[in-house]
């Protein structure tokens, strides 16, 4: 009988059939095969993929033509792993065993019926995927799969990587400043009790001693009713202060601004006394205001205080604007136009004069911050000062001429507010300053006043201060040349 | 003395001896009058605010029967329900337009007064402190007059040196400045020393001058006190 080897399993199969009984390949010779019917699947290159469709057809089991007339090893050595050996009854019955036993030549081949054939079930003769290089996943979401591209390239080695140290190179010192940091750091944490104080201690004592002083020096005069201390002579700037006010004609209208806080209307008071006493006694008409809350009560307190002997009426010879609010931009909006910044009194009446109301005669013929004859400042505060020269002085010069600007300063702020004196030309045209500025004055205008009666007792005060000073300094400069104190790096005395 | 002027004087009086308790030390006394003060000022601050600020100038207008000031007197309303704003965290965004608004104007007014008022004048002045002519003009020695402005010239620019901070990097040392301005910077120490001390005399002599008005009071009051009135 004929037989047609199958291409694809190799297996003999009756002539005439079309496709291979064992492998269900197609038995027709493709182009190019072996026309003696002993056909050999096309081999690929040693190393290189062989086609999907060739794959599929070839047999799972069974050995390949070249593998069947592969030469046995030479040498007669061992056999090769998984050659030679019996294989186990319970193995031959699986389709490798199967496929063992085909090899065995005693066994005849059984002839199926077509009609049983044809009943077999594809999958039992498909041939099984072959066993190619492709590798299998065995986990992961794509287990089970082959061909799957792999996650790292395999034809990058893998290394081990480089080993660091987790310790610290750090030097002796930088350790050092390190156990520092945390020390510190650390006893911030930590609770302490709170050292309890003596109740006398040597910095009671100098503290009593100091104020003891103080108070004895100041009391001296009024307890030895001893008046010795000259009034000061009048310096520059309150020779011209006096100068512009004694030139001020009859019923002139000066603004007269109340910048200071009440801790200091001790100073303040004696320094302006004079001067606001020289205003009144030429007869000026006075408008009040303050860019500070309390302000114009302190220029009520003022007045009753201090110019109760010129019994100057509220509304009739003096109007209080009082509180300017805003700072700056107050003051600004002010000599801009001072009705619409300040359009009421104190008391909330009408102010400035206006169609249907006549207005205060404090402010009869001003129109503007320039229309007054005089401005005059107290102030405790150099930058309240500033403010009063920065925003309003450059609108006081006109064309007919310059509204002077004089400033009744604290001795505080003196430093601060000269040199808008010492400028040229002047920006502050007078200036007062201290207990002493206004007992300078009170000697220019022959008067009393609180600066009179302050003189002596200040002027003892000063030089119980400049005294105590000088002490302490030179106390403080033997204990710091001393040996001991230096070699000690400056330590405070206790 | 009057009733009035007693209690007035008397509570005056016991007020001061409670701050010049501070010379014992720290003590409630002293802390009662401090808390006091604190609260009046406050207090007195925030009634002249209303009475001088809010009633005439928005309540009023508010009320005035021109529609014109109503209509002004919306503006510095709704900006001042706005910065009221702020007082909540999640409307404080609300607040950002008055408070530009004051940011706005107040640097706007300082930084024009400044330079208007003070640094150019100051500056000329410096400048013009060697014009030997207004020291005739002034009837001053004019040997004095340009020694003083050789010294105002010196201790600005030694001044402005020392607060020059920027530092060049030199080789093998750490940055620092150029010689020469350390060498002018250190005169500079000088005038700022000279400066601060003028400035804390002035201080002493102003807390002098509270002292003396302080005890004159006490005394004045005690003198009241003890005098018999005249029938």
């Amino acid at each position: 009988m004929a037989e047609i080897r199958c291409p694809h399993c190799g297996r003999p199969n009756p002539a005439g059939r079309e496709i291979c009984r064992f492998c269900l390949g197609e038995l027709r010779p493709s182009p190019g095969a072996n026309p003696e019917g002993t056909s050999h699947p096309p081999t690929a290159a040693p190393g290189a993929a062989q086609g999907e469709g060739a794959s599929r057809l070839r047999p799972a089991e069974g050995p390949r033509p070249e593998e069947e007339a592969a030469p046995p090893p030479e040498g007669g050595g061992e056999p090769q792993e998984g050659q030679g050996r019996a294989l186990p009854e319970w193995l031959q019955e699986t389709p490798a065993g199967r496929g063992a036993a085909e090899k065995e030549p005693d066994l005849a081949r059984a002839e199926l019926p077509e009609w049983l054939e044809s009943m077999r079930p594809v999958e039992a003769v498909a041939p099984q995927p072959p066993e190619t290089a492709e590798r299998l996943e065995i986990a992961g979401p794509l287990a089970g799969l082959r061909g799957a591209l792999p996650a790292e390239p395999e034809a990058i080695p893998l290394q081990k990587p480089p080993a660091y140290s987790g310790k610290l190179r750090v030097t002796a010192a930088q350790r050092a400043h390190a156990d520092l940091l945390k020390s510190v750091v650390e006893e911030e944490g930590a609770i302490r009790p709170v050292p309890r104080k003596p109740a006398f201690s040597p910095r009671h004592f100098w503290r009593w001693g100091v104020g003891l002083a103080l108070v004895l020096a100041i009391l001296w005069p009024a307890l030895t009713g001893s008046q010795g201390s000259p009034l000061p002579a009048f310096p520059e700037e309150v020779a011209e202060a006096n100068r512009l006010i004694a030139e001020l004609p009859a019923g002139a209208r000066v603004l007269l601004a109340f910048d200071y806080e009440p801790g200091l209307s001790g100073e303040m008071d004696a320094a302006a006394s004079a001067v606001v006493d020289h205003l009144m006694l030429r007869g000026a008409y006075l408008a009040l205001l303050s860019t500070s809350p309390t302000g114009p009560i302190l220029a009520e307190r003022f007045l009753s205080n201090t110019q109760a002997s010129h019994g100057y009426l509220p509304d009739l010879q003096y109007a209080n604007l009082g509180y300017l609010p805003g700072g700056p931009s107050g003051l600004a909006s002010f000599a801009e136009s001072p009705q619409r910044a300040l359009p009421q009194t104190l008391a909330g009446s009408p102010a400035w004069p206006a169609p249907g109301q006549p207005g205060l005669p404090a402010l009869q013929g001003v129109g503007g911050i320039a229309d007054f004859d005089l401005l005059v400042v107290l102030v405790d505060d150099p930058l309240a000062a500033r403010a009063w020269i920065e925003q309003v002085q450059p609108r006081l010069q006109t064309a007919q001429g310059q509204t002077p600007l004089l400033m009744v300063a604290s001795a505080q702020a003196e430093p601060l507010v000269r040199p808008f004196y010492q400028s040229s030309p002047r920006q502050v045209q007078g200036l007062v300053t201290g207990v002493r500025g206004g007992a300078a004055y009170a000697r220019l205008t022959g008067r009393g006043g609180l600066p009179v009666e302050y003189w002596d007792a200040y002027s003892a005060g000063l030089l119980a201060s400049a005294g105590m000073l000088l002490v302490g300094g030179l106390a403080s400069a033997v204990f710091t040349l001393l040996p001991g104190r230096r070699s000690r790096g400056g330590e405070e005395p206790s | 003395m009057s009733l009035a002027d007693l209690v007035g004087g008397g509570l005056a009086f016991a007020l001061t001896l409670m701050v010049f308790s501070y010379v014992l030390g720290d003590n409630p006394l002293f802390r009662v009058a401090i808390h006091l003060f604190i609260g009046v000022a406050a207090g007195l601050a925030g009634i002249m605010t209303v009475n001088s600020v809010l009633l005439p100038r928005l309540v009023a207008p508010l009320l005035a029967s021109r529609r014109e000031e109503h209509l002004l007197a919306l503006v510095p309303l709704v900006l001042g329900v706005l910065l009221l704003a702020k007082l909540s965290p999640s409307t404080a965004g609300w607040g950002n337009l008055p408070v530009a608004y004051l940011v706005g104007v107040g640097a706007a007014a300082a930084i024009g007064g400044a330079v208007g008022g003070t640094l150019l004048p100051q500056v000329s002045a410096s400048i013009d402190s060697f014009d030997l002519r207004v020291a005739l003009q002034r009837d001053e020695n004019p040997g004095f007059y340009l020694v003083n402005a050789i010294i105002v010239a010196a201790g600005t620019l030694t001044t402005l040196a020392y607060f020059h901070f920027g530092a060049r990097q030199r080789p093998d040392q750490p940055p620092g400045r150029p010689a020469w301005i350390e060498e002018l910077g250190r005169i500079g120490q000088v005038f700022l020393a000279v400066a601060f001390g003028v400035l804390f005399a002035g201080t002493i002599s102003a807390a002098l001058a509270a002292l003396i008005e302080r005890l004159s009071f006490l005394a004045d009051f005690l003198r009241q006190l003890t005098t018999p009135p005249v029938l």
